[in-house]
């Protein structure tokens, strides 16, 4: 296995919403259906993209679930730990971006040890600003989707 | 077996039957009964019970520059990936990478999903997401 990934909202509505099919979210999403990198998503992940997509381009929960199939039937998916200060402080302050740690913080709580035990541990997004590149939280490394393909 | 059981037919080539072995000692712990459903499938398999190579047919496996169409990439980039581990590739005899027709028939089935509404330019999109969680 390559590596364990939470993969944030904003690379799903990238793939969803860009005109091109070649970006570095989309080919992340597509190795994401193979199985190499194992995903890991919640249903407030979910549940958000819905309504993103819903608001920019009127997707509906269905059409969802039909793009993403192949993504989500290969995931883990977890309960997030409840929030606590140090999570805030994770994501620079947003506090609506709480829930990626809060995943991704769950495989330790959700007695998954093959999640655990694979060293390599992504937050992939495509959100720079809330999730800079190379810091760190729970032994998940933040990273975008391009320079996890470099990896 | 009961009625309420379903049977379920599987391909379990010798890299993932090393994989589900290496496992299961880590499985068992974590639910008993995972770990005795995967020992009755490595059980349901003699001829790699007894550690001989499966010889998948040649037709299982695609080229280099088939996987590199269907996932949007240049060969190059397709070796990379099955170097770094990201990507799961059959090395043949002669050496040469193979990408299972399987992996390739899921990443088309994400590629022909459909995908309504409007699309944006990378710009429009970068301040889609920064927003995103302001709504």
């Amino acid at each position: 296995m390559f590596a364990v990934a939470v993969i944030d909202t904003s690379v799903f509505v990238a793939d969803a919403l860009s005109k091109r099919r070649t970006g570095a979210t989309t080919r992340v999403l597509r190795l994401a259906t193979v199985g190499e990198l194992l995903v890991v998503l919640c249903e407030e992940i979910r549940s958000e993209l819905t309504g993103v997509l819903a608001r920019q381009a009127g997707w509906t929960e269905a059409d969802v679930r039909a793009h993403f199939y192949t993504v989500f039937d290969r995931a883990s998916w977890l309960t997030p730990v409840p929030e606590e200060p140090h999570h805030l402080v994770a994501v620079q302050g947003h506090s609506a971006d709480t829930v990626v740690v809060r995943v991704a913080e769950a495989i330790y709580v959700s007695n998954r040890p093959d999640l655990v035990a694979i060293p390599a541990k992504y937050v992939v997004s495509a959100n720079t600003r809330h999730f800079p590149p190379g810091a760190t939280y729970a032994g998940f490394v933040f990273t975008t989707p391009h320079d996890l393909l470099a990896r | 077996m009961s009625r309420k059981a379903t049977r379920v037919f599987i391909d379990l080539t010798p890299h993932e039957r090393r994989e589900v072995e290496a496992a299961l000692p880590a499985i068992a712990p974590v639910s008993g009964v995972a770990a005795e459903v995967l020992r009755r499938v490595l059980e349901a398999d003699p001829v790699g019970a007894v550690g001989e190579e499966v010889v998948e047919p040649a037709e299982a496996y695609a080229s280099m520059s088939e996987a590199a169409r269907v996932f949007g990439v240049t060969t190059q980039t397709i070796r990379n990936w099955v170097d770094k581990g990201l990507l799961t590739a059959h090395i043949t005899p002669a050496g040469t990478r193979r990408v299972p027709r399987s992996v390739l028939e899921r990443v088309a089935a994400f590629n022909a999903s459909p995908r309504p509404g409007p699309k944006f330019s990378d710009a429009q999109i970068g301040a889609i997401i920064e927003h995103m969680r302001d709504e």
